[in-house]
């Protein structure tokens, strides 16, 4: 339930100004963010982002967006409101989410400084952790645990757990070279199991 | 989430400081590992404490204008009952 709102949450917001403080141009304060992009403008049939369209550039960009923002209900699921995690959410894809992606890929100081950002690693994955982290203290164990709460259905987290274990490789593997796919594909086996 | 994502994306992203390098398969450039480290963990120490703090005043913002915790019982009774009246499987 979580995770599905999230994805409809995630790309009213990314279409709305989300793209735009990512990967905008933000003209005299574009080191810091991005502006001026608002419901997709720019994002014609015909615009190019490098050498792919530029609505196939902001739709891999939203999954990133989406993906990365699911991965930090795995720190709360049980203890906060849902009204709460919606609330939380959108602040925290505005705020932290959008600032650092600029940051590191759009242009920001940390990509101009030449901080080497691979397969959305600092954007997404140090980001939503140290998030998850934060949001670990500050909620406290789920009620019950670990003695009497309840048990997530295991099939139900294997079958997710697989098809974000795909969804990443392909993701990765569109960011990447072949140099790398063999890491990938191990990494994804690694991740299936645990 | 913290020991696979935080830990291993600040792992990973350190480590692409050296592994970035040509001569070690990755075609990003000839730059020098050491200052590229130093970069890349210069990345994930702005990160850290951004995200860290930006999420820590959040929490404190959503908390006052709607209220982020369950009551026990109703996270005991499960979320699918206790706020969507929905029950998507039994245990």
């Amino acid at each position: 339930m979580q995770c599905f709102s999230i994805i409809g949450l995630v790309t009213m917001l990314w279409a709305f100004c989300v793209y735009g403080l990512a990967v905008g141009d933000g003209g005299g304060l574009n080191s810091c963010i991005g502006f001026g992009t608002l419901f997709l403008s720019g994002v014609e049939a015909d615009t190019l982002s490098g050498i792919i369209p530029t609505s196939v550039f902001q739709m891999f960009q939203l999954t990133l967006a989406i993906i990365i923002s699911a991965l930090i209900v795995g720190a709360f699921k049980e203890p906060m409101k849902f009204s709460a995690m919606m609330v939380f959410m959108a602040l925290w894809l505005t705020v932290v989410y959008a600032r650092v992606a600029h940051w590191v890929r759009g242009g920001g100081f940390l990509g101009e400084m030449g901080v080497i950002d691979f397969a959305g690693g600092t954007a997404g994955h140090v980001n939503a952790g140290i998030a998850a982290l934060v949001l670990c203290g500050l909620l406290g164990k789920r009620s019950g645990d670990p003695d009497t709460a309840m048990a997530p259905n295991t099939p139900c987290t294997y079958g997710g757990r697989c098809i974000h274990a795909v969804g990443g490789l392909v993701r990765i593997q569109c960011l990447t070279t072949r140099a790398t796919c063999s890491m990938c594909t191990g990494w994804a086996a690694w991740s299936a199991q645990s | 989430m913290f020991d696979v994502h935080g830990v291993g994306g600040v792992v990973g992203a350190v480590l692409t400081g050296m592994f970035a390098k040509k001569a070690l398969g990755r075609s990003v450039g000839d730059m020098n590992i050491g200052s590229q480290l130093g970069l890349q963990v210069f990345g994930d120490v702005v990160t850290l404490m951004y995200s860290g703090i930006l999420t820590f005043t959040l929490v404190k913002v959503v908390d006052a204008l709607v209220g982020i915790c369950i009551t026990d019982d109703k996270e005991n009774t499960g979320l699918d009952i206790a706020l969507h009246n929905e029950l998507e499987f039994s245990l």
